[in-house]
């Protein structure tokens, strides 16, 4: 609760707060001495300043807190909304370099949003994946490339130099090699257009 | 053929990639590079561009739909391209450059945009997959010759 009377806006707001209070129930009798308390410190004694009703004055200052804090999470959600907004906009455009700037600068968990895109530009672990299989790949290079030209704009896949299919759809042509038992060892190729 | 070594300040050697293989370019322009990779979940071998001009590794929705599970959602991402701005979804999956000679290298969690407005083949782009890579081109005396070497520059693998 005392964050609030360190801050020199939110003393004046709770002391032009107060003050209305003061003169709507009337003259209290610690009224001279709260006004005038600048270090806004012992929150207990201003309440005991104001006198007579102890339990409203908690209530207010509850109410009041409450109402600051709510006030401060606004402020705070319009921040992230902004810098979402921001990091959003340096995704779309394929700046990951700013983005990672922007990002490091906001504390996890304050933005769900956020935190995707911090595992986003979060490096990848590279290790070694076993040795290789020793096999060519010349064989389905060579016969990707000598037809290119006629599949143009389709999904081919191909085996050991082989051609296994063709389709417009990556999804079909999958199907029908996983249906025929010829899809294993296949190699996908989008052959462009 | 081996693997390319890397000359050291003391005068010896330290082993520069781990896996090499050879690439395929495009039999219509022969202007691209295409290399073997694997995605992590799907059954199948797939040709891919090697693109560092691209922001981002690319994938047609539909290539990753049966391992929808297996990815990390980052949210929505986008690039320019050729044809204009594409839209996806940015995604962390693993995938593995697949060698002939040497071993093979795993990127685990690397970034891709998924995207259902890409019609093109895959592409392995430059953010979060080939700078977090060593790799280099041997264009070789004749195309039989060209080489692919990929390995790792995480301290890590290194050492192994």
């Amino acid at each position: 609760m005392e964050k609030y009377f360190r801050n020199a806006d939110r003393l004046q707001t709770l002391r032009q707060e107060c003050a209305w209070m003061a003169q709507y129930f009337g003259d209290f009798p610690g009224r001279g001495a709260f006004i005038q308390d600048e270090g806004g410190e012992p929150v207990q004694e201003l309440i005991e300043a104001l006198g007579a009703s102890k339990r409203e004055g908690d209530r207010y200052l509850e109410d009041l807190i409450a109402g600051l804090e709510a006030e401060e999470q606004l402020e705070t959600e319009k921040k992230y909304f902004v810098l979402e907004k921001q990091i959003g906009d340096l995704f779309k455009n394929g700046n990951l370099t700013d983005a990672k700037k922007i990002i490091s600068d906001v504390p996890v968990g304050r933005s769900g949003l956020i935190d995707k895109w911090r595992r986003a530009v979060t490096d990848p672990i590279v290790t070694s994946g076993g040795p290789a299989s020793g096999k060519d790949f010349r064989k389905d290079f060579s016969c990707i490339e000598q037809n290119s030209r006629q599949y143009r704009g389709l999904w081919i896949a191909v085996r050991d130099g082989e051609m296994l299919g063709s389709h417009k759809s990556r999804l079909a042509l999958q199907q029908e090699l996983e249906q025929s038992g010829a899809l294993e060892g296949a190699t996908f190729f989008k052959v462009e257009e | 053929m081996g693997n390319l070594v890397k000359a050291t300040n003391g005068g010896g050697y330290e082993v520069w990639s781990i896996g090499f293989a050879a690439f395929s370019q495009d039999g219509y322009r022969r202007s691209k590079i295409y290399v073997k990779c694997k995605i992590h979940g799907l059954e199948t071998t797939e040709q891919a561009r090697l693109d560092t001009g691209s922001t981002y590794t690319v994938i047609s929705k539909e290539v990753v739909q049966p391992i929808g599970h297996l990815l990390t959602d980052c949210g929505e991402g986008g690039c320019e391209t050729w044809e204009g701005q594409l839209e996806g979804r940015l995604v962390k999956l693993d995938m593995t450059l697949i060698a002939e000679g040497g071993e093979n290298l795993v990127i685990r969690q690397g970034l891709a945009l998924v995207s259902e407005e890409w019609g093109g083949p895959i592409v392995l782009g430059y953010h979060g997959f080939l700078d977090k890579i060593r790799i280099a081109i041997d264009p070789g005396n004749k195309p039989e010759d060209q080489l692919f070497y990929f390995g790792s520059c995480q301290k890590e693998v290194d050492e192994q």
